[in-house]
């Protein structure tokens, strides 16, 4: 590393070789689906890249490239079950919606219609897209130019106004 | 996807030199030196109060004096150590600066409780002074101090950021209780301990906002 701060490249790409292989058994080891093991493994190495001025030659390498390692791994844990909570009360949240629509099937997609006019236009977009076309999340972003977690958003929105004018209509009768 | 080895290649293409950090110990020491200077000269220029020799023989005074002192110190070297990887100690290590600020408001409460006949817990208005001159003598060391950490690379963003505003915002307060005749405990702990916990608040979202980007950069020889 400390040939690697001077500027040497090909001892800076053979540390780099070495510490993919020891990083990826790492997170291996904790991580089991492949590719988050190769996402964290690449974060962890642009970590060390952009804080590789931070290491003290006089310091062992290991104890700083293992807490760099480390905390991308915590982050990306956290990123992913903040990610799987969001994305289940999204779903609990039309399945509420797409329940209470259903025991009315006659006039089930009149009422969901209504229901959909009284969303934002982006909202209505999102939702059908999402929903009742079928299509990922990510085909969305692609379409509409957002990133995937405001499309997320704002399709959880979308959600939760929709279980409250079913609630409302539900009351109203 | 981009693949690893595609990379590391690139990596390797994007290498330049880079000027190393300096030792955490050097950093700590050069910057409490200046922060030290600013708050000693701040204090001086508006004005230390008349009876500050007389406060010199007070134990209460000095020994509460002394718990700001280590929390200032204890905190800027946690800053520091959490900006660096891998040279960042244990969880309980990382809690001694709150221990210490925690120490320094029980201090206050306690010679408080003892003199409850007197004037102590009665003065807690029009005490916004205080939290201004702290503000005042810490904002050039915050600043400094932000900076030399954004230099680095926080792992922990929030944490490093509500150490540093602790360290700059205690400093800041010692030099405010050398300016401060009020000695009330009640105005102590709404005016000297209150804004060093919201400073640390404060710092705590500074350091998500500005030292996480920070992380983005490293720098040119």
């Amino acid at each position: 590393m400390r040939r690697a701060q001077d500027g040497d490249r090909q001892a800076y790409e053979s540390l780099l070789i070495e510490v993919t292989a020891i990083v990826r058994s790492f997170v291996r080891r904790r991580i089991a689906h492949a590719d988050q093991v190769e996402d964290i493994v690449q974060e962890t190495l642009l970590a060390i890249h952009r804080g590789r001025h931070t290491y003290d030659p006089k310091r062992p390498f290991q104890p700083w490239m293992y807490a760099i390692a480390r905390h991308r791994l915590f982050d990306f844990v956290n990123r992913q079950r903040r990610r799987t909570t969001h994305e289940i009360a999204g779903e609990v949240g039309w399945q509420a919606a797409s329940a209470a629509v259903a025991i009315d099937s006659g006039s089930s997609l009149q009422f969901l219609q209504r229901a959909l006019a009284l969303l934002s236009s982006r909202q209505r977009e999102i939702i059908q897209m999402l929903k009742l076309d079928g299509r990922s999340v990510a085909e969305i972003a692609r379409e509409t130019g957002l990133s995937e977690s405001s499309v997320k958003v704002t399709a959880h929105r979308g959600y939760k106004h929709l279980r409250k004018v079913i609630v409302r209509s539900d009351d109203d009768e | 996807m981009t693949t690893s080895n595609a990379l590391i290649q690139s990596l390797v293409e994007d290498l330049k030199p880079v000027r190393r950090l300096a030792s955490v110990d050097l950093r700590t020491v050069l910057w409490a030196g200046f922060a030290v200077a600013c708050v000693c000269f701040g204090t001086y220029a508006l004005g230390v109060r008349s009876d500050l020799a007389l406060k010199l023989h007070d134990p209460s005074y000095l020994v509460e004096g002394a718990a700001l002192l280590m929390s200032f110190a204890l905190a800027t070297r946690s800053a520091f150590q959490l900006s660096v990887p891998g040279v960042e100690r244990g969880r309980l290590s990382r809690m001694l600066p709150l221990a210490m600020l925690l120490g320094w408001a029980l201090l206050i409460a306690i010679r408080g409780a003892r003199g409850m006949n007197e004037a102590s817990f009665t003065p807690v208005s029009s005490g916004s002074s205080c939290a201004f001159r702290m503000t005042f003598l810490a904002f050039a060391p915050t600043l400094w101090l932000l900076f030399m950490l954004g230099q680095a690379a926080p792992l922990r963003p929030g944490w490093t950021g509500l150490f540093a505003l602790v360290s700059a915002s205690a400093l800041g307060m010692l030099g405010t209780q050398a300016l401060c005749v009020k000695d009330a405990a009640m105005h102590l702990l709404y005016w000297h301990v209150g804004p060093v916990l919201i400073a640390g608040l404060v710092g705590l979202c500074l350091g998500e906002l500005f030292l996480s980007r920070s992380q983005a950069h490293s720098r040119g020889p």
